[in-house]
């Protein structure tokens, strides 16, 4: 239309040139405006346009919405253009009128705006508690938001462009025991590209502990194990804690509780006479059970548990002793292999890819085959070596002491063999030290091995107690803390365990071995803090880090 | 004012009833209860233990089953120290002391006796005064040659023939009898949570047993003899286990026998009695890991032999004053292939002294026991000697009859207690008993009514610990427990001309705490398996040849442990058993029919934690004797 009306224009011109040249009378002019340019581009956040011109009449200029000028006019004349938020461009006309009538034009093409966004900081760094953060984001464009798995990002709701929304973004509170990154993805609906990133840096999980897990053995043929828990933020033991958890399953947590172990998200107990690995989720909820005949002790790793037995007949076809090591799955709750060792395996630590099993000896009478740890290795399952402990019935601690050495306790055979403990070297198996006392139960913290042995006298027909704590480091012996004679009331001790975080100790006492009894919590320097009622024959403890 | 307090404080004893069940034993200074063959052929009892429940202040330790060893504890003094004599000798057992119930036929049983403290005889051996209570099962003696055939069959696949044949002439009497018993043992029984309740089979309870006794009575002369050997399974304790593996494949055989011989002879004022016996006992005892994955090990044969040797006299001095002494000599010994066990034998010598002054319906016998043990092994117990004393009281005014009693007495710790190499603890004190004890009671109008008090007081109780840690044990004197208690017995008679009713009712109120360790947080705590309330009813009835007979025992609200929690406490139960009986007579054959329906309500319990014993059962007995 614009064309033809030029073409009308020229040739309403080229009429009156012909006319003049025909008759010579001076025509008066006729208006005109003139520019020196009629088309201009212009990007989409310039604001002004200088459009000069000359002209020789009145004129009117007729603009779009978004030009905007004064109007009083003088060459050249200033329009002012507003910001284009669209990804799309637009074009307008400025047309300038005399009397109604157009004398000229300017097309000006704005082009589109850049798609952009704006959400503050790239990235955050944040507690490892869960929580969330609330962002507001401006962008030009209708988006989405992508997370990872422990991150939930929600946008306020899907809008068009310029519309400010707000974005909230969750994350999950961080169990690892190592900081991790995620990160949000803003993904531009239209295009289906990903458009900006925000990074979360979660910091590092620091373990608490919580309480632990007190096993008591119960009284063999009684089927009264149980399993008690020790809350540090409310200092309260709850007795029979499994069985209140669990109490459809049928017999209770069973007869004689001998290990207990945790294990990332699992607590395993071993159920001796009842063959059962107990499996439970670290609430305390049963998830399973395996039958593992005449279990002793469990380790886990990976997604494994590792269970001792000294039943040996259930491997079929094999010479290779009277006992094995049973690997089980612990999320298809089922047995998948054993590994068959020797005699009475009974405590088992992991270290540098390897089970280390401790082969007592201690059922044979008479007792004349020394102790032996068998390696394992954790890869295929399979035995690579059987190691003479030097001594007889390594029945008691067996504590991995990380340096390449371990501490071992041996009961003896209750005669001319008395009890004694010692610390291995686990590649060359040399006794790097000897310990002429008896060491049934140890526990390390840091580079602190604590040693309590008991022995019974068959000279003072009377129990004795030692109690040492030893440098891993140095090699230096000390005495325990206690200055007085705590044992005095003990029925007699069946185990000790040291709290990780303060050093406080903490020693089981049988009591009068069928009726509930003690543990008693001591502080680092040997003063008894308070003494906890829990189940029969308690001996066994896991501490709750979470 | 004083003596009426004291008399109230002193009360009650008794004796016991008549023809319904319990016999008062009349004209003794001792506590007597009494169960006679033909009662106990009324009462719905399988075997001696089951007898024995019926009597007031005692408690039966049974694990369930045709097989499942049942031991007899009276006033709580422990199992241990209730002799149990058979035909007047003391069945002794060396290695544990403990002497199954289960083993002795309630056939031709003459008498079951429970005395608490002693019998009260001026003439009997050193040993019958040695232990707290006495049990005395004592076999009848023919009085004519006749023949018995019988058939007990029932429950849990039990098929028990018999066959009995006497000899009599003139002074000469004998007897002889043989019987198997055999059973599957299987049973239902409820297994019960917190949440739910299911029912579960019992394995492993069979036994298969052979029996032969023999006897022979000739004046004063009495020789007996007894063989028994079974082949039975233990089914264990009923623990968690995966796959309702509720079982022990664990299996015992034993073999015992023995012969004695009594003989008493009166001149003019004293009695002489003289007594001799030996006895063997083999027990074979396996768990087998071929069997069972889940089992330790274990193959062990014990051998136990006995001599025993006594004289007694008696020197009837005086109308009012008589005097007693006897002196006892048992030699036993042990053989086992326990790794590290010695070859022991143990020599004991009892002396009693004793005397009786009666006077006016009282009568007082005061009597002292010296005991001396010496035993033969590489590491011995150190020989002891112990003086151990007893005072006993009677005032009997015919319907009106006070006893007491006085008694110390110990047991003596066995070879199981002393001599396994990771167990044993050669340095064991025996354990102690002393007991006090009253009962005032009364017989009139066809009424027996009796009460009893006592007080009774145990210390070095003999316990397993362990030692050094969870594997290997140690026997240690360990324990006091404390007790009291009141017994209370009813009996009634009603005779008519052709039908008679008798009822027996007993309840026993019962206190034993323990003692041993008052800082401990169960200082006091009532004893395992000692209920406060227990009791029984016996009702018999009979018209002409038919019979019947009801049995309710009670057993109240009892913890399983010293540690008396709500998780300890045992639910009281009640089991009525009800038999049926009648006698034909088809010319010279006397037909005895019996049916003994047990637990009629089918209640679930169990008189030892984790051993449940069978809901209802029945039995039938067919005899004939010509």
């Amino acid at each position: 239309m614009n064309k033809f009306k030029s073409m009308f224009v020229l040739l309403a011109l080229a009429f009156a040139f012909v006319a003049c040249e025909k008759d010579p009378i001076v025509e008066p002019e006729p208006p005109k405006v003139e520019v020196t340019q009629t088309e201009y581009s212009i990007a989409a956040t310039d604001v002004s346009l200088l459009v000069e011109y000359t002209t020789n009449t009145e004129f009117t200029i007729q603009t779009p919405e978004w030009i905007h000028t004064s109007s009083v006019f003088s060459s050249p004349i200033q329009f002012t253009i507003d910001a284009y938020d669209e990804l799309v461009s637009r074009v307008g006309e400025i047309q300038f009128l005399h009397g109604g009538l157009p004398l000229n034009k300017i097309t000006v093409r704005q082009y589109g705006a850049q798609a952009s966004m704006n959400f503050g900081d790239s990235s955050y760094d944040v507690g490892e508690e869960a929580s969330k953060l609330e962002l507001t984001v401006t962008a030009n464009f209708p988006f989405s938001v992508e997370s990872d798995a422990w991150i939930t990002a929600e946008v306020s709701a899907p809008t068009k462009a310029t519309e400010t929304r707000l974005v909230t973004i969750s994350y999950e509170a961080n169990k690892l025991t190592e900081s991790r990154k995620g990160m949000v993805k803003f993904v531009r609906s239209d295009t289906s590209e990903d458009f900006a990133t925000i990074t979360l840096n979660q910091a590092a999980h620091v373990l608490q502990l919580l309480g632990f897990y007190q096993a008591n053995e119960g009284t063999w043929g009684a089927n009264n194990a149980s399993l008690d828990y020790y809350n540090f933020s409310t200092s309260t033991i709850t007795n029979h804690w499994w069985l209140s958890i669990n109490p459809d399953v049928r017999g209770g947590l069973g007869d004689v509780a001998n290990d207990v172990c945790v294990y990332n998200d699992y607590l395993l107990i071993v159920v001796n006479t009842s063959n059962i690995l107990e499996i439970c989720d670290r609430d305390g909820n049963h998830l399973g059970e395996v039958e593992v005949p005449n279990c002793r002790k469990v380790v886990a790793y990976g997604d494994y548990a590792y269970v001792t037995s000294y039943s040996g007949s259930s491997v079929s076809g094999t010479s290779e002793g009277d006992g094995y090591v049973s690997k089980i799955s612990l999320s298809e709750l089922k047995e998948v292999a054993q590994c068959p060792v020797d005699d009475q395996p009974e405590n088992l630590f992991i270290y540098n890819d390897n089970i280390y099993v401790v082969n007592t000896f201690g059922y044979q009478y008479p007792c004349t085959t020394n102790s032996s740890c068998s390696v394992i290795s954790l890869e295929t399952f399979k035995e690579t070596s059987r190691n003479n402990l030097g001594y007889l019935n390594a029945y008691g601690a067996w504590k991995n002491l990380g340096n390449g050495t371990a501490f071992v306790s041996f009961s003896g055979d209750f005669g001319s063999n008395p009890a004694k403990c010692a610390i291995v070297d686990l590649s060359t198996w040399n006794h790097i030290k000897d310990f002429d006392f008896s060491g049934t139960y140890a526990d390390v913290v840091g580079d602190e091995l604590y040693i309590m042995g008991t022995v019974f006298s068959w000279i003072t027909f009377d129990w004795e107690y030692n109690n040492y704590k030893y440098s891993i480091s140095t090699g230096e012996l000390f005495n325990f803390p206690f200055n007085e004679d705590i044992f005095s009331t003990y029925g007699a001790p069946t185990g000790i365990w040291v709290n990780p975080v303060n050093s406080d100790i903490y020693i089981a006492d049988q009591g009068n071995y069928t009726s509930p009894a003690y543990l008693y919590h001591y502080n680092s320097a040997g003063s008894l803090i308070e003494k906890l009622n829990v189940g029969v024959c308690p001996g066994h403890l896991a501490w709750d880090w979470r | 004012m004083l003596l009426t307090l004291l008399l109230a404080l002193f009360v009650p004893q008794v004796d016991t009833l008549d023809a319904a069940s319990v016999i008062a034993a009349r004209n003794t200074t001792i506590q007597v209860q009494r169960l006679d063959g033909e009662s106990l052929r009324k009462l719905s009892t399988e075997s001696v233990a089951d007898a024995l429940k019926y009597f007031s202040g005692v408690q039966i330790k049974d694990y369930g089953g045709v097989g499942g060893l049942k031991t007899v504890n009276v006033r709580s003094l422990g199992a241990q120290h209730t002799a149990i004599y058979y035909n007047g000798v003391r069945l002794s057992n060396a290695q544990n002391g403990q002497v199954d119930l289960g083993r002795y036929s309630l056939d031709n049983v003459e008498s079951i006796t429970l005395y608490n403290g002693q019998k009260s005889e001026v003439l009997q051996t050193a040993s019958d005064v040695s232990a707290a209570a006495s049990v005395y099962i004592q076999q009848k003696v023919p009085i004519k040659t006749e023949t018995q055939a019988q058939l007990k069959f029932g429950s849990f696949g039990t098929i028990n023939p018999r066959l009995y044949q006497s000899f009599v002439k003139g002074k000469f009497k004998s007897s002889v009898s043989a019987e198997y018993l055999t059973t599957h043992g299987k049973y239902n029984f409820t297994y019960h949570t917190p949440a739910y309740d299911t029912t579960v089979v019992r394995y492993n309870g069979d036994i298969h047993a052979y029996r032969m006794e023999g006897l022979a009575s000739y004046g004063g002369l009495r020789i007996s003899g007894y063989y028994y050997q079974s082949d039975r399974g233990l089914p264990g304790p009923v623990i968690r286990r995966v796959s309702d593996q509720f079982l022990t494949k664990d299996r015992q055989q034993d073999q015992d026998w023995f012969v004695q011989a009594i003989y008493r002879k009166l001149i003019n004022k004293v009695a002489l009695q003289g007594v001799v016996k030996y006895s063997h006992n083999y027990v074979h005892y396996t768990s087998n890991t071929s069997q069972n994955a889940a089992a330790m090990p274990v193959d062990n044969e014990y051998k136990q032999n006995e001599v025993y040797l006594s004289a007694s006299g008696a020197w009837f001095l005086l109308s009012w004053l008589s005097l007693g002494v006897s002196v006892d000599e048992r030699w036993s010994d042990l053989d086992c292939n326990v790794w590290g066990f010695d070859y022991v034998q143990r020599f004991v010598t009892l002396a009693s002294v004793n005397c009786q002054v009666s006077w006016n319906g009282i009568k007082i016998q005061p009597s002292v026991l010296f005991t001396s043990l010496r035993d033969d092994t590489k590491m011995p117990l150190e020989n002891s000697s112990l003086l151990t004393p007893a005072v006993f009281f009677t005032y009997d005014k015919r319907w009106f009859i006070v006893r007491a009693f006085y008694k110390e007495i110990f047991r003596l710790p066995t070879f199981n207690d002393l001599y396994y190499t990771t167990s044993g603890y050669r340095n064991l004190k025996p354990e102690y008993t002393k007991q006090l004890s009253g009962a005032v009671e009364i017989n009139k109008w066809g009424i027996t009514a009796s009460c009893e008090v006592y007080y009774n007081w145990v210390w070095n109780k003999i316990v397993a610990m362990p030692i050094q840690n969870q594997f290997s044990w140690a026997m240690v004197n360990f324990g006091e427990v404390k007790g009291y208690g009141v017994s209370a017995k009813f009996g009634y008679s009603y005779q008519a001309k052709d039908w008679n009713v008798n009822t027996f009712l007993t309840y026993t109120y019962e206190v034993a705490e323990d003692f041993t360790d008052n800082s401990s947080r169960w200082y006091r705590g009532q004893v395992p398996y000692t209920p406060w309330n227990s009791g029984s009813l016996i009702i018999n009835g009979q018209y002409k040849d038919w019979g019947v007979s009801l049995s309710v025992l009670y057993t109240g609200r009892r913890y399983r442990n010293v540690a008396n929690l709500q998780e300890n406490l045992l639910n009281p139960w009640t089991t009525t058993d009800v038999s049926l009986f009648r006698d034909f007579r088809i010319k010279k054959c006397l037909l005895k029919v019996s049916v003994n329906l047990n637990n009629i309500f089918n209640q679930p319990y169990e008189v030892v934690t984790n051993y449940p014993m069978p809901g209802f059962n029945a039995f039938a007995k067919v005899s004939i004797t010509i």
